[in-house]
């Protein structure tokens, strides 16, 4: 039931009332301790529901024991809440709903159940059912407690031809005829003959036009035995105060069971109220439309101020009644001050079902000479409609002293303005956006791009690079070997070049050193041998370990023998022999790049 | 040498061929994007008049042409709205609160719209932590995640580089690098699922009423009815029927023109 905002809201506000009261209220008071049963007599075939109520100022409250359950066994129990504030007092009715099946037929005594609360022990008084085999022709709902519990009476079964149908609602009024302003209940019951596996309900509450309604919580749940069936009540009440004369009808209550198959509405009865206009008759001068039993009480925050510093004079009306539309009170006249109304303050609790509460009225005034002022009673009428009689509540007479003040003038007095809420008149969704200067696409997926997919390719490749170079720079540091076998080309090649130089510039003996040199440095290099030790014969059998074809060993050794010639015994070739002999060590230091010099 | 620039003269002929080539569509795409704009605008100004059904057409012609911009989606969900057609002004907001996750009013509106629903669909509560981690993930939009993934790995390749050639670097980025990584793999996981969610279709019921039958075709049993403005996943199809699924286990098949995938 979509009902539980009003709840929580009367506990807030509840709690609010909590904290601005200090806490004079005496916590001893009286508890009650009651037991009721829905009937005394049943059928062995039948349910019997126990309700323990529990009322009174306690904080916590235990789980009552109960003695003797002979005959009976308990098969659902539950337990329910309602805290409410009176006259500054906080009480709490606290409900255990037991519901319960005959195993035997005879009589049984239920009880007496006992609950401690501070030590103390509290009991009820026995009940006697009588349990007769198979089915009874009526069921008689029987309140045996002497004390109702906390005004839930519940309402009267419905007509018995009703059981036809598993599900329907209905609502009821608990007056036919009421005075303008006077409560009148409405409650809505829900019977349910058949379990609904949590389908969807969907209350909407009667058109009330012509009454000021209130919630009134908690909702109530029990089993109720309508001709052959039993049914669940759900049962939600509001208070409902006339607003308007003559015949006032409230509208249906709507509840839509819904779940995904199904759509039962079930509608209720309009019914009619005859509102009845107050008397004329003894109506006093104050009467202002207060409808209730109220009490009144005047405070003022100071007994003593000076002229121009404003006293507030509070007037709290408390009772029962619409409190939430109580007019104000009729202010006196007072001579010498000027007076501003100042603010108003509504509590309203909804115990018992009653809706109740106090008003409070600020009126601020503001003193112009000095001197004693007299505030006389205020008298604040009300029509009680249980007496049918219109009654006046007084306040005592009350005395401020004034002092000259120390200004003359009033100046820059701030007033509590009455300020509001800001209230909010309508909803509508946000307003359109402007234009922009280009409209274009911005769901492109560009997970279907493949060019930015290849710039997700790139790091792997560039840091796969960066650790081949990195390796590579750290093998030519640490590793001799590697880093001359590495350089011997580049060596070679400078030394060939240079010697090129020397051929052209016809300079013979550097010429042959050189050509020498960049052979022999190349494969000292190579074998990581020092290149002054190397003979023709090192040279040849390094070669052919390595795998060299034959060719190029002669090819490597005729170049050898041809630089050693050159340089031992000058004068012995031409430039065309010198040229040759620099293209055959090209040549050959070409062809030994190819040769595997790792392995053996 | 004379030879050689007589051979190469249609060497600027063709690079101005092809960047004339490369660039028409952008340029074209430009002019397109100014005067859809203006046709926006256009809408805009009906919108304001109370013509909501000439701002629909205005912004339709848009939305029809290709054009898939979340304004543009959010305007039309408006005029839709206004226009008392719940399911195709939530098929908008929808479509506008893709491409627009992070814009109050889409969302403020998508939810409005949501609250006017005639049904009342309860999805299961999910907790807190789910609900917050969700709410980071559904941040920003799939390319928005691609490009914020794209470049965490740029910065953890420049990290690595980092770490590879500058050995006094290298103790500072190996820090960085498990940081950045670990939000690498984070912003990885977001972005699978993204892109899993793209390839999950979704539809709003745009007709006054969908009937959901136990098959495809009116001869199955009908299961239930829904209102327009609901939301189904898409699981299949079959000609003129959608397989759909509510939430939970609420699923059957559904005649494809009372829906339209967002």
């Amino acid at each position: 039931m979509k009902k539980r905002i009003p709840q929580v809201i009367t506990l807030i506000t509840v709690l609010a009332w909590f904290v601005g009261i200090p806490l004079a209220g005496a916590q001893g008071g009286d508890i009650s301790f009651t037991a009721t049963v829905d009937r005394t007599t049943i059928s062995t075939d039948d349910q019997l529901t126990l309700t323990l109520t529990l009322q009174g100022p306690v904080q916590n409250v235990p789980e009552p024991r109960l003695s003797s359950m002979d005959g009976f066994e308990v098969y659902s129990s539950s337990r329910s809440q309602n805290i409410s504030i009176i006259n500054n007092q906080i009480s709490t009715s606290v409900g255990f709903t037991y519901i319960m099946r005959p195993t035997k037929a005879g009589q049984f005594t239920i009880g007496p159940a006992e609950v401690t609360i501070a030590g103390q022990t509290y009991t009820t008084d026995p009940i006697t059912i009588d349990v007769v085999q198979g089915q009874l022709p009526t069921p008689t709902p029987a309140v045996l407690s002497p004390t109702a519990p906390d005004g839930a009476q519940q309402a009267a079964p419905p007509p018995a031809s009703m059981d036809s149908q598993t599900l329907f609602a209905r609502t009821q009024t608990d007056k036919s005829e009421a005075y303008l302003g006077e409560q009148v209940t409405l409650s809505f019951q829900f019977y349910q003959g058949k379990d609904l596996f949590g389908a969807d309900l969907n209350y909407s509450p009667p058109e009330t036009v012509g009454f000021w309604s209130e919630d009134l919580p908690p909702d109530q749940r029990y089993y109720q035995q309508v001709g052959q069936r039993r049914y669940l009540v759900q049962e939600l009440r509001t208070a409902l105060f006339p607003t308007a004369l003559g015949e006032q009808t409230i509208g249906p209550a709507r509840l839509e069971v819904r779940d995904f198959f199904n759509r039962i509405p079930l509608q209720s009865d309009p019914i009619t109220l005859k509102v009845k206009p107050l008397p004329e008759e003894g109506k006093p001068a104050e009467f202002g439309g207060a409808v209730g039993r109220y009490e009144v009480q005047a405070t003022v925050d100071k007994n003593e101020t000076a002229v121009n510093d404003p006293v507030t004079l509070s007037v709290t009306v408390r009772g029962f009644g619409n409190i939430s539309s109580l007019p104000a009170p009729v202010w006196p006249e007072l001579e010498n001050v000027r007076t501003y109304d100042g603010e108003t303050q509504t509590n309203v609790a909804t115990a018992n079902y009653t809706v109740q509460g106090e008003r409070r009225f600020d009126r601020l005034i503001v003193p112009k000479q000095p001197g004693e002022l007299v505030i006389p009673p205020i008298r604040y009428a009300y029509f009680d409609p249980e007496t049918q009689r219109y009654q006046i509540a007084e306040t005592a007479v009350m005395h401020v002293s004034v002092i000259p003040g120390t200004t003359q003038e009033p100046t820059g007095i701030t007033l509590p303005s009455d300020r509001q809420n800001l209230s909010i008149v309508g909803y509508d969704i946000r307003h359109i956006k402007p234009a922009p200067s280009a409209l274009s696409s911005q769901g492109m997926p560009l997970y279907r791009s493949t060019p930015f997919w290849i710039t997700w390719v790139l790091p792997p490749l560039l840091i796969g690079c960066a650790l081949a170079l990195q390796h590579s720079r750290r093998r030519l540091r640490d590793d001799i070997a590697y880093a001359r076998s590495r350089r011997s080309r580049k060596a070679a090649h400078s030394r060939l070049r240079r010697a090129n130089k020397l051929l052209h510039n016809g300079e013979t003996d550097a010429f042959y050193a050189e050509v020498s040199h960049a052979l022999r440095h190349y494969l000292g290099d190579k074998l990581n041998v020092a290149a002054a030790g190397l003979t023709l014969y090192d040279i040849r059998r390094a070669l052919e370990t390595r795998g060299a074809s034959e060719e190029l060993v002669a090819q490597v050794a005729g170049c050898c023998a041809a630089g050693d010639m050159g340089r031992f015994a000058p004068g012995a070739g031409t430039s065309e022999d010198m040229a040759r002999l620099l293209a055959a060590t090209e040549n050959a230091i070409a062809q030994l790049e190819g040769i595997r010099w790792n392995g053996k | 040498m004379e030879r050689k620039i007589r051979k190469l003269w249609w060497v600027p002929i063709v690079t101005v061929c092809a960047a004339v080539i490369l660039l028409s569509p952008l340029l074209i795409a430009q002019a397109q994007s100014e005067a859809w704009a203006a046709v926006m605008a256009q809408g805009n100004q009906q919108y304001e008049a109370g013509d909501y059904a000439g701002a629909i057409a205005k912004y339709r012609m848009i939305v029809d042409s290709g054009v898939e911009n979340g304004q543009l989606d959010y305007n039309l969900g408006n005029a839709y709205f206004k226009s008392g057609e719940l399911g195709e002004a939530i098929l908008h907001y929808e479509r506008a609160h893709q491409l627009l996750p992070r814009d109050k009013d889409v969302t403020a509106n998508l939810q409005f719209a949501r609250s006017q629903l005639i049904d009342q669909v309860d999805l299961p509560e999910e907790p807190a932590i789910v609900r917050w981690v969700e709410g980071i993930h559904n941040l920003a939009t799939l390319n928005e995640t691609l490009w914020w993934t794209w470049a965490i790995y740029w910065i953890l390749t420049a990290l690595a580089l980092l770490a590879i050639f500058v050995r006094r670097a290298r103790h500072g980025a190996a820090y960085a690098l498990a940081v950045f990584g670990a939000l690498f793999v984070l912003s990885l996981v977001s972005l699978g699922v993204k892109i899993h969610h793209a390839g999950m279709v979704q539809a709003i019921v745009t007709a006054a009423e969908a009937n959901v039958y136990s098959g495809p075709g009116e001869d199955y049993l009908l299961q239930f009815t829904v209102h327009e403005g609901v939301k189904f996943d898409v699981e299949g199809e079959r000609q003129g029927w959608y397989r759909v699924r509510l939430s939970g286990d609420l699923e059957g098949w559904a005649p494809k023109d009372t829906l339209e995938v967002i």
